[in-house]
């Protein structure tokens, strides 16, 4: 498995896209824009968190141990 | 832990505390035409209003149990013998499609039974949904003979025309017109007016003003926080702090346990008790008893009817015009009466005693204070006064009848009545008789002077001392 991938860039592009389609369907009214990132926003650090510690339990799989 | 993932984590949280802010200020804080003001809460944002409407038939002498909150309750006489409820559901949602998707959750309840129940289901939707705001306004109508409970919280009431009430709300006005029985009305941090009860009154009130008008049967008040004003009210309980007490036309008896409440009372058909501190009394034209007690507040009262007991310290007491006896103790104050024709006794410490047209037996017992006596009428009963480091004057009217005997400590005693005849003997005591009287006139001065004059003479110096203060400033 290929840990290799930028991890900042991974969050910062899930979090612009969540935030896009948050503001465009709040633009379209479907949504609350402030109501639903003020509920979800947290979510962002669990997904890093998570992502975080995938990455630590694939480098500690690879051949050679941890890097 | 590089710098980039530092950066983007300090990125994230300062985001994310910028749109807790900007949700915070949305929820509490607006700025519109009116200026800035800041509400808590979710009443807040764009709203949007729909209704509702529901009706069945309700026989008549029923009881209905109305129960809502954030939003008000109207009830009022139906036409036909059914219950019919208008619910009005205003959604605070930032657009119309989300509102009417929500208002279509929020549902009237009407339960039946020995008590017709009408609610909401308001509790689910805010266990479920809590950060929505929703105002529910019912307007329920019954019909005639209805007895009514309302359990309202943030909202208005009004309730008119039925046979009974039980209304409690909160942080709105309550309004209950028209009760054929008894009514019953507990309020916070809202205002309460209650009209036309025909039979017993309960009120309860907390931060908000109270007005109750033509109440036919007993009524109790308990205010706190608040003015109250009651106008043609039956025999009257009130328990008060911190109120402003208004009462006219009390067709009973009226009692009053307060503190830090003023209290003003015309027209009381029976007797009148009340207490109270920190804030005057007054009262007028009292059919019976009127009993006073105010610490550290004056009282005035005058027409009194009955007897008159009164307790008064710090503060000047003024009585006029007293049918019974009176029973007066004022400490560091005035006292000044006029007009009682049955006497009674006085007991002052500090200040001036000032009794004028008296009759009946009288005794003064004063402390540190002048004693001033002047009779509306012939001397024919006793009249004993006692001062310490003060003055006694007494006006003695012609044809008066007394056996005399006065004494001063420390002062002279000046008896000039015409027709009095006085002995004075070692030690300063001094006796005398008129007309043969055999009322005993006892005047005694501790540190002062004793002077019995013409009743003439003592009311032209007496005016004299009243325009001397008048022109003089005031304390």
């Amino acid at each position: 498995m290929s840990v290799l991938f930028n991890l900042e860039a991974l969050v910062l592009g899930v979090a612009l896209i969540a935030l896009g389609v948050v503001w465009m369907l709040a633009n379209l009214g479907h949504v609350d824009l402030l109501g639903t990132v003020h509920r979800w926003w947290p979510s962002v650090l669990v997904f890093w968190g998570g992502l975080s510690l995938a990455r630590w339990l694939a480098r500690r799989s690879l051949p050679g141990g941890r890097r | 832990v590089n710098g980039r993932r530092l950066g983007l984590l300090l990125l994230i949280l300062v985001m994310g505390g910028a749109v807790d802010a900007a949700w915070f200020l949305r929820q509490n804080v607006g700025v519109g035409a009116t200026g800035c003001r800041v509400v808590r809460g979710r009443f807040y944002g764009p709203s949007f209003t729909f209704t509702a409407e529901e009706s069945r038939p309700l026989a008549a002498a029923s009881t209905v149990e109305v129960e809502n909150a954030f939003g008000s309750v109207r009830v009022a006489q139906a036409p036909a013998p059914e219950l019919r409820v208008t619910l009005r559901k205003v959604v605070y949602r930032p657009t119309e499609d989300v509102a009417r998707a929500f208002a279509a959750r929020v549902a009237l309840q009407i339960e039946a039974g020995a008590v017709t129940r009408v609610k909401t289901n308001r509790d689910d939707l805010e266990r479920s949904d809590r950060d929505v705001g929703f105002e529910t306004h019912m307007d329920v109508f019954v019909p005639a003979g209805t007895s009514v409970v309302v359990r309202n919280e943030h909202g208005r009431v009004d309730v008119a025309d039925v046979a009974a009430a039980d209304v409690s709300g909160s942080f709105e006005p309550l309004r209950v017109e028209r009760v054929a029985g008894a009514a019953e009305v507990r309020a916070r941090h809202g205002d309460v007016y209650v009209s036309a009860v025909g039979g017993t009154l309960a009120v309860s009130s907390r931060h908000g003003d109270v007005q109750l008008e033509d109440v036919q049967g007993t009524c109790t008040l308990d205010v706190e926080h608040g003015d109250a004003s009651l106008l043609r009210v039956g025999s009257l309980r009130v328990q008060a702090a911190h109120v402003e007490l208004v009462l006219q036309d009390v067709r009973g008896d009226l009692e009053v346990t307060a503190h830090h409440t003023s209290v003003r009372a015309e027209d009381v058909k029976g007797r009148a008790a009340i207490e109270t501190s920190l804030n005057p009394i007054e009262v007028r034209r009292v059919g019976g008893e009127a009993r006073l007690k105010a610490e550290h507040g004056a009282i005035t009262a005058s027409d009194v009817d009955g007897p008159l007991t009164a307790e008064g310290t710090f503060e000047d007491m003024t009585l006029a015009r007293v049918g019974g006896p009176v029973d007066v103790r004022v400490s560091h104050a005035s006292l000044s009466a006029s007009e009682l024709p049955r006497g009674g006794r006085v007991s002052a410490l500090g200040g001036e005693v000032r009794v004028h047209r008296f009759a009946g037996a009288l005794e003064v017992q004063a402390e540190r204070a002048t004693v001033d006596l002047l009779p509306a009428g012939a001397l024919a009963d006793a009249v004993v006064a006692r001062t310490t480091f003060g003055d006694i004057r007494l006006g003695v009217p012609e044809g008066s009848r007394m056996l005399l005997e006065a004494a001063a400590t420390n002062g002279d005693v000046t008896v000039d009545v015409p027709g009095l005849a006085v002995t004075r003997e070692p030690g300063g005591r001094t006796t005398g008789t008129m007309s043969g009287g055999t009322n005993a006139v006892r005047l005694f001065a501790e540190h002062g002077s004793v002077e019995v004059g013409s009743a003439l003479a003592a009311a032209a110096a007496a005016r004299t001392r009243e325009e001397a203060e008048e022109g003089s400033p005031r304390r």
